[in-house]
Parts: structure tokens; sequence; C-alpha cells
């Protein structure tokens, strides 16, 4: 257990798992670029699902796959490394000074744990709404009653500019009284423990559909945990690094 | 004088300050690509404006932008006395905006992602650490070819590149989930972006992992690969694309 903790506790071994990341990382993009369209599926899915609905074709996902080891042994790497490096600055009274440092490397698990849940478990689904008609959300128990939709345009400099889209609809759930949302491209709505966004796609749609996706993500929450403390962490970081060049 | 005749005052001024930058001593070039910086951030306003109305969101395109914040980082290191770094980040900078600046600028009309005032500061964050990690980058590839002594300037433009990335990526994922839905999609787009982080946050390691300094230089080298992605994603997916079709 010892020679473990000494193994994962290593500066270099956290060097090269990030290059090794970096690396694998790379090659996805290689691989995502090649195939847009199946990945793009995989926004709107779980990765088990999707990796078994591509199980036969493992050169899409064998990336992912060591990306999700390296990731481990990272986020194994960085705890261990950072409650090292914490002690020593309780040692040595320093831990105000490193406490952006410090923070950083905790918002970084937190981040990798948050985008892990939300590839494992959670919900999305979208579908095609049409104004004055109702429409089942598969797997929810949600029905979306579409009350109306607007598509934004100007004519700029002669030419259409397309603003966004609007949509006013009601999300009923079985024995509740139904929730009216007004649902606008870039500015999602919260409610009933999921989240409701327009997409921009409108392609092959008329003037009275829209694309609706509706998502219950598990990882969100830690995601903009980690969000947060990575930027306290900046401040911190960038006011303690001035400070110590002005005192130079 | 129309829109591109500014672009290409921008480029001759730059041109000439990196000559005058070759020379050991005078302020002419200083006040040269001063100049420039002037001439290139008018054209990035006029840019907002469009049709009466200004969109702040429309002045920053990474590649019409980044010769400004390249020439930023020269004037910096030579105003701080640091003029071989000057020097080599000039000539990235005349590199760069012979390829910005040479084809005519596309008009651009707004639209509903440019709406949230985050997108806006996504772009112009990423635009910035990608101009400090292409100065890392260049200075990495003189300290290995040219063997100058630009290892205290690659590590302040990858600590800085770092810390804006970071901020970058916080902003870009709250962005992509306010308009797609999600913080983290499996595209090529946010997969480029996550290696980056990761080199770059490798490198940040590297003294304290002993890496010697000039494996530092080609990861820092090597990090002008997925950056120049970001910068010309639809011309390497075309590529990319194109040369997996001709694998059978």
């Amino acid at each position: 257990m010892k020679r473990l903790w000494t193994f994962f506790s290593r500066m270099d071994l956290g060097f090269w798992l990030l290059i090794l990341t970096s690396l694998n990382l790379f090659v996805g993009v290689l691989v995502t670029t090649c195939h847009e369209a199946l990945f793009n599926k995989l926004n709107f899915m779980n990765l088990p699902a999707w990796i078994q609905s591509e199980a036969t074709r493992p050169g899409l996902y064998l990336w992912m796959l060591t990306l999700f080891v390296l990731l481990l042994l990272l986020a194994i790497n960085t705890t261990i490394c950072t409650t090292v490096y914490t002690r020593t600055a309780m040692r040595q009274n320093r831990l105000m000074e490193k406490l952006g440092i410090i923070l950083f490397h905790i918002a970084f698990v937190i981040a990798l744990g948050g985008h892990c849940t939300s590839e494992f478990i959670g919900l999305s689904e979208q579908i095609t709404i049409d104004a004055g008609t109702t429409t089942q959300l598969p797997g929810t128990g949600l029905a979306i009653e579409t009350v109306d939709i607007r598509k934004l345009t100007s004519t700029i400099n002669g030419a259409e500019a397309r603003l966004g889209i609007e949509a006013t609809v009601k999300a009923v759930t079985p024995g509740r009284p139904a929730v009216p949302l007004e649902i606008k491209t870039m500015e999602p709505q919260f409610s009933l423990g999921y989240t409701f966004h327009l997409s921009f796609m409108d392609k092959g749609l008329t003037e009275d559909q829209a694309q609706l996706i509706v998502r219950r993500d598990y990882g969100l929450v830690l995601i903009v945990l980690a969000g947060i403390t990575a930027l306290i962490a900046i401040v911190l970081y960038v006011r303690f690094t001035l400070r110590e060049r002005r005192s130079f | 004088m129309n829109e591109h005749g500014i672009l290409i005052v921008a480029l001759a001024l730059y041109i000439i300050s990196a000559l005058l930058y070759l020379r050991p001593k005078g302020r002419a070039g200083d006040v040269l690509i001063s100049l420039g910086i002037m001439v290139n951030a008018a054209f990035l306003v006029m840019r907002g404006f469009v049709d009466g109305a200004w969109f702040p969101a429309l002045m920053i395109d990474e590649k019409l932008s980044l010769p400004l914040f390249l020439a930023l980082v020269a004037l910096i290191f030579s105003l701080t006395g640091r003029k071989i770094p000057g020097r080599v980040v000039a000539l990235a900078l005349v590199l760069c905006s012979l390829v910005a600046f040479l084809p005519a600028p596309v008009l651009a009309l707004p639209s509903a992602k440019t709406q949230l005032p985050v997108g806006t500061a996504f772009f112009l964050t990423e635009t910035v650490s990608i101009a400090l990690f292409v100065s890392s980058g260049f200075l990495a590839l003189s300290a290995i070819l040219f063997h100058r002594d630009t290892g205290w300037a690659v590590r302040q433009c990858i600590v800085w590149g770092f810390v804006i990335f970071t901020i970058c990526q916080v902003l870009g994922a709250v962005w992509a989930f306010a308009g797609w839905s999600y913080p983290f999609s499996w595209s090529s787009r946010h997969l480029v972006s996550a290696s980056i982080w990761c080199l770059y946050a490798a490198l940040l390691h590297a003294g304290a992992a002993r890496i010697s300094p000039r494996l530092q230089h080609v990861f820092a080298a090597a990090g002008l690969v997925p950056v120049s992605f970001i910068l010309f994603y639809h011309e390497f997916s075309r590529v990319i694309v194109s040369f997996s079709e001709m694998i059978p």
C-alpha cells in the first residue's frame, strides 16, 4: 500500500499522464473529425448505450476507453499529490500562499467526477415540437404542450440574420398542474429537475416547428462547482503571484 | 479606404516593426508595432458595426484578433528589455498576420450564438491564450533551433496562457450549456481544447517533475499543432476527412 502511495505521489507520473492524455485526446480529435455525425449522437446518449450501439467498430471508441483509464490514473495522482502538497504547505505555515494551487487541483478532480457522472448517468432527449400539438418525451413521463413558436430574424445589410427561436410550452406531468415555460435559444429553463433548451438547428423544419432538448444531467452540479472553484483558485493565484512580484 | 485596406496597413506596420526589432537599439519598432495595434484594433471595432448597430461579439474573430494580441506580447517583451523574446514573437506576428490579413475578410453577421456576452468573453480569452501559446511555441522553437535563451519567456507565456485558457474553458462550458445543452461534447472542437489544456498543464508541472529543459521546449513547440487546429479548424477538418477517405 505504501509503495502504491509513493508511486502515485510522483510528480513525473502526473507530467507523463497529462502528456499521454493530451495525445490520446488528439487521437480523439482525428477520429471525431472523420465521424462527426456518429459522435454528435453521443451528445444525446449515455456513453455505455452509445458504445453498445457501435460495438462492432472498436476503432471508434478504443481511444475513449484508454482516455478513461488515463483520467482515472490522473485523478488518483492529482488527489495524492495535492494531499501531500497541502500537508507540506500546512507544516510550513504557507497554506494561504498555496491555497490557489491547491484549490485548482481540487477543481480539476471535481470536474473529472462531474463529466464522468454526466457521461454514465442522466437523461437527454431531443424532440421536434410543433405549435398547437402535444409531444410525449420518452423515458420521462413528461409531455410537452407547444403553445407557440417564433423564429426571430432581421434583415441586416440586405441579408437575413437568424437571431434565434422562442417557444411558449407547457410541461405536463401526470397528477400535477402543467408548468408554463418560455424558452429561447441560448436561454434554457430549469424546471421539474430538467433543463429545457431550444436548439439553433431548424433545417428541414417548418416555421411552426423547433427542436427541443430536455436534459437531466446529474454531473452538472459538480461541473458548476468545479468551474467556480477554478475561478476562485485563479484569483488567489494571480493575487499571490502579483504580490510576490511587487515585493521581489 | 476599404476594410481590407486597413488590414494591409496593419500588416505593413507589423512587418516593418518586426524588421526594426532586429536592430540592437532604438524604439522605432515599439512605436510602429503600437501603431499596428491601433490600426488592427480600429479594424476590429469597425467590424462590430453592422447596419448602424454595434455588436461586440463580431469584433472578436480568432484569426483577425490573434495578430493584435501577438503584437501586444512582442511589445511587452520589448518594453521590459527582453529583446530576443520580443524579436521571436514579432516573427510569429508577421507569419500569423500574413495568413490572417492577406485574404479579404468575410463580412460577419450577428446570430443567435453571438447574443450572449459569455460567448464574446469566451472567444476573447481563447484568442489571448492562443496568442500566448503561439508565442511560447515560437520561443521554444528558437531555443531548440538557434539555442536562444528563451526559457524564462516560454515559462511566462505558458503560465499566463494556461491561466487565461482555463478561464476560457469555464466560459466556454457555460456558453456551450446555454446554447447546445451540454458543457462538454465529444466533438473535435471540444476535444482539441481539452488536449491543449492537458499539454500546457503538463508543461506547468515540468520543472517540478525534473523534465529536461530541452524536452520541455520540444513539447512547448509541439503545442503549435493543436493550437493551429483551433485557428484553422475548418481547413484541418477538410484535410483530415479527405485523408481518411483515401484509406480503404
